[in-house]
């Protein structure tokens, strides 16, 4: 418990000094890596456009309400409002499949601001959100026939999935999709991008391009580090009959 | 206005994110209390959200009737398989014997039939494998393949050390190692979306609070 409070304390300080750094034009530690899943959005949405065809979204099954899969859909949303803006930019179709409820007013809110940021708010349309049912396979199977019967040609599932993944990405596989995905291992086998870790929950700061939600990133990387840096000393430590890091972790 | 519509919620939610996680570390009667009841408004806005997506639903199928757009005769079973559902659990509650047979003979059947499906995609994702699209499929195929092989019974019963040197170190070793790196990545990743969104940094949350 200990630990876990000077470790938040050190995040959040080298979070705030990261932020300020980048705003004064520099990023520290280092700077960021790249997340290539995400340096693709453009030509995945592009894609579509060229071909005449729309991109679909959808969360997975995460829920705001409960624990699990709660950072997938927050992070999910996130990389919603630029998808959203792509979409607006080219004038895409785009439509988000959701089996939270509670999801639905927060997308449309999302996708309706992304528009109007890109000058094209006559593109929205409800419609564009469709809540589909909070059971895992009911859900699936409405995103796999939307993805087929909807002429979709990139897809984006990102956020947290359960077995219900293939139903969804294999689908678009079928269908002739471009997809990127984020954060299934199983991705890897269906999309041509894919996002694992902590790279999802950058994601949406990563394509934002905001300086200070930059800074975050290199602060979340020398967190990384921090905690690289003690499994490491653990376990050489350990190896030299002394457990005081484990201590120190356990505290 | 614009103190109430964009500030006020962001402060709002800050200083609740704050006391939740307050809570976690430090016992105090008091803000138990207030965190119990904050989560319970938690299951009453989930209450207001599903009667928001019920209606969503209602309304794209509808939508979709009205203008015989695609397969809309579905829309309509759709429809009235739902204002059954509703009107059965509503009127004669959820424990009733036509709320169950509605359950069992209709919800849970659709449910076995689609989760089947997933046995096809998997054979079609493994052959999506053999293709090794890209540079990590190709690892992925390679693994699972040696794996697959060093667990068969007829490898286990001839060769029993290959699984012991080889499998069960993928296994235990190669694949414990990553998977325990890709959850301290998902921590760390998920304490600093955690902090950007206490911030009213994120996106996600910004409109959230704004509504």
């Amino acid at each position: 418990m200990v630990f876990m409070v000077i470790f938040l304390i050190l995040a959040l300080v080298s979070f705030r000094y990261s932020q300020k750094k980048t705003l004064e034009g520099k990023v520290p530690f280092g700077g960021i890596r790249p997340i290539v899943a995400m340096d693709h959005l453009e030509e995945a949405i592009g894609r579509s456009s060229e071909m005449g065809r729309g991109v679909h979204m959808t969360l997975g099954l995460g829920d705001f309400t409960s624990a699990w899969g709660n950072a997938g859909v927050v992070a999910g949303l996130n990389i919603l409002g630029t998808v959203a803006e792509i979409c607006g930019k080219l004038e895409v179709p785009l439509i988000l499949t959701l089996c939270q409820s509670i999801v639905v007013p927060i997308a449309r809110g999302i996708i309706l601001d992304s528009f109007i940021q890109v000058g094209r708010p006559e593109l929205f349309q409800d419609e564009m959100v469709r809540y589909t049912s909070e059971d895992q396979y009911a859900y699936a199977a409405n995103a796999a026939s939307t993805i087929l019967s909807e002429n979709i040609g990139t897809n984006f599932p990102i956020g947290a999935f359960s077995d219900e993944d293939l139903l969804i990405a294999e689908s678009a596989v079928r269908a002739g999709c471009y997809q990127i995905g984020g954060n299934k291992m199983i991705f890897v086998l269906t999309c041509e991008h894919f996002m694992i870790g902590e790279e999802l929950y950058a994601a949406g700061a990563y394509v934002s391009q905001d300086p200070a939600l930059v800074g975050s990133i290199a602060a979340q990387d020398l967190s990384k580090t921090f905690l690289l840096i003690v499994i490491i000393a653990g376990i050489i430590l350990s190896y030299a009959g002394l457990d005081i890091i484990s201590k120190i972790v356990n505290m | 206005m614009s103190f109430v519509r964009r500030e006020l919620p962001l402060i709002l939610g800050g200083v609740l994110a704050a006391l939740v996680i307050t809570e976690y570390y430090v016992i105090i009667p008091p803000l138990t209390m207030a965190v119990s009841t904050v989560t319970e408004w938690i299951s009453i806005i989930a209450g207001i959200a599903y009667t928001l997506g019920y209606l969503t639903l209602f309304k794209y199928h509808y939508v979709n009737v009205a203008k015989r757009k695609g397969a809309w005769y579905i829309n309509i079973i759709c429809i009235l398989l739902m204002l059954i559902t509703v009107i059965v659990g509503l009127g004669l509650g959820t424990t009733s014997s036509a709320y169950e047979w509605i359950y069992w003979n209709l919800s849970a059947q659709m449910f076995i039939s689609t989760a089947t499906l997933n046995c096809f995609y998997m054979v079609s994702t493994g052959y999506s494998a053999i293709r090794a699209r890209t540079k990590e499929a190709g690892v992925f195929l390679i693994t699972s393949l040696v794996v697959l092989i060093t667990f068969t019974p007829l490898i286990t019963t001839l060769m029993p050390s290959l699984k012991k040197n080889i499998g069960d170190w993928l296994v235990g070793v190669l694949n414990t190692g990553v998977v325990r790196g890709i959850t301290i990545g998902i921590g760390v990743g998920t304490i600093a979306m955690g902090i950007r969104t206490l911030l009213g940094q994120e996106k996600a949350f910004k409109i959230a609070a704004e509504g």
